[in-house]
């Protein structure tokens, strides 16, 4: 059977700028190999990239192509090259853009909340037990992914028992360039079609908590949010007066800032994500994520789906996940959070709570975890995302 | 008292005097010369007081002045120890010569490799050259650009690495540390070891300056006790100094150490940490043996009974900065414990031994259970191989030789422990005795430690419940009368006594939690229960919905007839009626 040619999508969102754009508009980046005739061409200074990214040293120029998609030659020194770049922000586009789908999740939350904390111990679980769960694999998708994921996130926090130091907010990453993380999701197909693979990129944007008290960096994490194809939002019961109440006490370390509260926190997301729509609900899913449960833990009755053990199914356990919700949803009116529930009601199509912990343990005073990692549920908002995404299977047990 | 007399009072007051200043420091300044010198009485000179530091090891020097606010270079430029510190840097010419400055460094004469190399314009655009890209780029630039700036005026670039290094100083000086701890921390930065001990000393020479005490004798509570080797410093060079009228001071009993700790350091296999609080009256010695001391802590022995036991080590103690005594220890290769023995006139008192050998039992079991599951986590050591883990309901007999229905082990390696984050097994609802043993390879196949044990306290007997529609004619009925009925099923999975149960109603949003958390619709009343049998009531709920239905064991009833179950609701779903 011949294969048709795919149709050029209209719309593709950059896994590192979120910035829109249509196929044919994709560049490429000079390979800096020497063509047939022994021409080739030289770095130079990127002036897109140094605007949006600040200093990021020399770049072999780029160049679009419009016959071609996958591969060109470039125009000056005759050299093949199979390197696409984002025409907005020059970024190298993983391998496969554009063929799969890309999820693009921004990941937010207040200062302190425990982001980053949770965006690198799901990826540990997803290497070591989620991915023979699923039978998938989720590899990082560029080297700056590969190496900065393993040396400035996982070794520190899983060797080094140290806590990330907190996220810089995006106005002065504007210098110091920290890109999404983006990984591909692969899948191997159990049912129709067996033996086939399902992908997607996932990129991650993980916002600073000041990325929303700050003017400044709003507008930026308005592009992100807009361009973002799912929201997780990380919230803290710490910083909710009935949290505070019942919690452990070593675990109220810090006290609570007023512009941390998360029902603050979640009407800037909200306003950030309508803004510019017409009036009505968020379409885009919502992941609202409560996270350091270690610290309530001895609050939760026996029975309750948080002391549960983590469900084991190649999937989205739907019945767990939704009891986990209204377990969430109940624990809410103890925290003093019912304004939360209602604006959530009010505001969002889809969303869904989650409860989750990290690290297991209450860190040290010196933000460091003594002993072993042991998370809990930490993987059930993701999941639940990319079952949104039909990447995952939806199981309905019971 | 003749001059003689009192001449020779101030010498030994001198000696002890001398024999303290050198547990906690290697060199010293004039200042603390002439401290010493007036502390120590008339009739003691200053060259007295140089000869007695000397004796006891402690070098006397001239000290440098450090400088007392940061060089112009940087603090025009108040971000520039934060973009250090977000860097992980303590040095800004870590990031100049790399690896180059851990080969050692020296700062009194401006900063100089042991290789040679200076801190100049030229290495600096070096260094700018291969800035690596990345996350830290900007400021890995920034901190570059500030020193290059810094190297147009001469001197001003040796000024910054020595601020850098009394900043760091004086931090750790601020947390409590002791001059030898600081002059530990000065070498950890590579700089070379004579300038760390000066640069140490004068800091906490500040730092004791800045904080002035009373000359005068010090008192029985302030008496500093330290954490020596007998053998090497003798009792009575840190006891007490008797008070200037030469009045009996009532001997006081030594106090034993009850709360030492050992630790392994983390990538250091080969050295554990020992840590204890000092006592309030004594000298401490630590002694080691093959065998623990027949002794309970805290008895009170001869001196000559104490020094028969084991043999002294070397090692001696400095305060850290949690103003606990800390020394490290090599690993003994066989098995080893360490007693604190707290030394004062002919008494010697016994503290807590602790165990000091590569086969030590495995420290910080805990256990926590999620239903069937439990998941167990303890501080893995270095060194093990494998783990092995058993359990069996709590009450069995705890021979492993006999065998126990329930009993259970399985093995847990490393790998597996990192990956799962800890150990996690299906125990059942029973009260669980589980206990774990380190497996470490040995000269003749592994070696495997004694247990370490915890009790994981029994789940409540699960009683499940359901809500299903009113089945058949009056479940028509229902519908037509529009009335809300549901029926509540209970059934136990085991054996059990059933407590009173409530039913209630909530119309709130969430599922209520607790009986609080609606109005009570009905009332079960307790009654034994065999596995797969069930109790069915009709409930009766109000007008209008949608509402949450619960079932609770009934508060109102007292705690012993509340009995040990756990209720488990079906999925939360089917407890909203519509």
């Amino acid at each position: 059977m011949v294969a048709l040619p795919r149709l050029p999508r209209f719309r593709l969102a950059c896994p590192y700028c979120y910035e829109i754009f249509p196929e044919w508009q994709i560049e490429f980046r000079c390979s800096g190999r020497a063509a047939p005739d022994g021409k080739r061409c030289e770095p130079t200074p990127d002036a897109l990239r140094e605007n949006r990214f600040g200093t990021t040293g020399d770049q072999l120029h780029t160049f679009r192509d419009a016959r071609h998609r996958y591969r060109s030659v470039c125009p000056e020194s005759g050299a093949q090259t199979t390197t696409r770049v984002c025409p907005r922000c020059h970024s190298e586009l993983p391998v496969l853009f554009g063929q799969i789908r890309s999820q693009l999740i921004a990941l937010v939350g207040a200062r302190d909340s425990g982001k980053t904390v949770f965006m690198t111990v799901f990826m540990h679980e997803f290497g070591h037990r989620l991915g023979d769960r699923l039978d998938a694999a989720i590899p990082g998708a560029d080297d700056e992914t590969r190496n900065s994921f393993s040396r400035d996130y996982e070794t520190r926090l899983y060797e080094g028992h140290e806590l990330p130091t907190p996220t810089r907010p995006v106005s002065s990453e504007r210098q110091g360039h920290r890109p999404p993380m983006v990984f591909r999701f692969k899948r191997r197909n159990r049912s129709r079609f067996a033996g086939r693979t399902r992908q997607t990129l996932l990129s991650f944007f993980d916002t600073a908590g000041e990325d929303l008290i700050t003017k400044a960096s709003t507008e930026l994490n308005g592009r992100y949010l807009e361009a973002a194809d799912a929201v997780i939002l990380i919230l803290d019961p710490l910083q909710m007066a009935g949290g505070r109440r019942l919690a452990a006490r070593e675990a109220l370390q810090q006290a609570t800032r007023l512009e941390d509260d998360p029902y603050s926190v979640l009407q800037r997301i909200t306003e950030m994500l309508q803004a510019g729509h017409r009036d009505g609900p968020v379409r885009k899913p919502l992941a609202v994520v409560f996270t350091k449960l270690d610290a309530l833990w001895h609050e939760f009755p026996e029975a309750s789906p948080l002391n549960r053990p983590e469900p084991k199914s190649a999937g989205c356990d739907e019945v767990d996940s939704m009891d986990v919700h209204h377990h969430v949803q109940s624990l809410l009116h103890d925290w003093d959070g019912r304004q939360i529930d209602q604006y959530l009601r009010l505001n969002y199509r889809r969303y869904r709570y989650f409860g989750v912990s990290a690290l297991g343990a209450i860190p040290t005073p010196d933000r460091r975890v003594s002993g072993v990692i042991a998370p809990y549920r930490v993987t059930d908002p993701i999941l639940w995302l990319l079952c949104k995404a039909h990447m995952v299977p939806t199981i309905r047990r019971r | 008292m003749t001059t003689s007399g009192k001449q020779e009072q101030g010498a030994q007051r001198l000696d002890r005097a001398a024999a303290a200043v050198s547990e906690d420091a290697s060199c010293v300044g004039p200042w603390r010369v002439d401290r010493l010198c007036a502390e120590a009485g008339p009739g003691v000179t200053a060259a007295d007081t140089r000869r007695a530091l000397e004796r006891h090891g402690v070098r006397v020097a001239d000290l440098p002045g450090l400088p007392a606010r940061p060089p112009g270079a940087i603090a025009a430029h108040p971000e520039f120890a934060e973009l250090l510190t977000r860097l992980g840097r303590k040095l800004s010419a870590e990031l100049v010569f790399g690896s180059g400055l851990r080969r050692g460094f020296r700062v009194l004469k401006g900063l100089r490799l042991e290789d040679g190399r200076r801190l100049d314009r030229e290495v600096i655009e070096e260094a700018r050259e291969q800035t690596p890209t990345g996350a830290w780029h900007a400021d890995w630039s920034r901190v570059l650009s500030i020193l290059a700036n810094a190297a147009q005026e001469r001197g001003e670039l040796d000024a910054i690495a020595l601020w850098e290094v009394v900043a760091v100083l004086r931090s750790l000086a601020r947390l409590g540390y002791s001059q030898r701890a600081l002059t530990v921390q000065a070498v950890g930065l590579s700089l070379e070891h004579g300038e760390a001990e000066v640069l140490a000393a004068a800091v906490a020479e500040e730092r004791e300056m800045l904080e002035p005490r009373d000359v005068a004798a010090p008192t029985e509570t302030e008496a500093p006790v330290r954490a020596v080797d007998r053998s090497a410093a003798p009792a009575q060079g840190t006891e007490p100094e008797p008070p200037a009228d030469d009045r009996p001071v009532p001997a006081e009993p030594p106090q034993p150490v009850l709360d030492i700790q050992v630790r392994t350091i983390r990538s250091r296999t080969d050295i554990v940490q020992l840590s204890w609080s000092p006592p309030a009256a004594g000298v401490v010695s630590l002694r080691m043996a093959a065998e623990p001391p027949t002794w309970d802590a805290g008895t009170i022995i001869g001196i000559g009974d104490a020094d028969s036991y084991g043999r002294p080590l070397s090692a001696a103690g400095v305060p850290g900065p949690d103003r606990r005594m800390t020394c490290e220890l090599a690993m003994p290769s066989a098995r080893a414990f360490v007693t604190p023995m707290t030394f004062r006139e002919e008494e010697a008192a016994v503290g807590r031994y602790v165990e000091v050998t590569k086969g030590a039992p495995v420290r910080g079991l805990s256990a926590r259970r999620f239903g069937e599951e439990v998941r167990l986590t303890w501080d893995w050591p270095d060194e093990a191989v494998a783990v092995h883990v058993a359990w069996q309901p709590s009450g069995a007999p705890d021979d492993e030789s006999v065998p126990s229905a329930g009993r259970q082990q399985r093995t847990c390696s490393r790998r597996a422990y990192d990956a799962n984050g800890g150990f996690a097994a299906v125990m059942g609802y029973a009260a669980q005795r589980v206990g774990v043993w380190a497996v470490f390879p040995g000269p003749d196949g592994e070696v495997v430690t004694g247990p370490t044990e915890t009790e994981v306290p029994a789940g409540g007997i699960p009683v499940n419940y359901d809500v299903q529609r009113v089945p058949g004619f009056g479940g028509l009925l229902d519908l037509v009368r529009r009335k809300r009925r549901r029926k509540l099923l209970v059934h136990a999975t085991r054996r059990c006594v059933l407590p009173d149960l409530i039913v209630v109603e909530s119309r709130h949003p969430g599922i209520p939690l607790g009986p609080n958390g609606g109005v009570p619709v009905a009332r079960i009343a307790g009654r034994p229960m065999d596995p797969g049998t069930s109790v069915e009531v009709v409930v009766e709920l109000g007008e209008k919905g949608p509402s949450w239905l619960a079932c609770f064991v009934d508060p109102a009833r007292p705690a012993a007839a509340r009995g040990r179950v756990t209720l488990n609701p079906p999925p939360y779903a089917r407890l909203q009626v519509k």
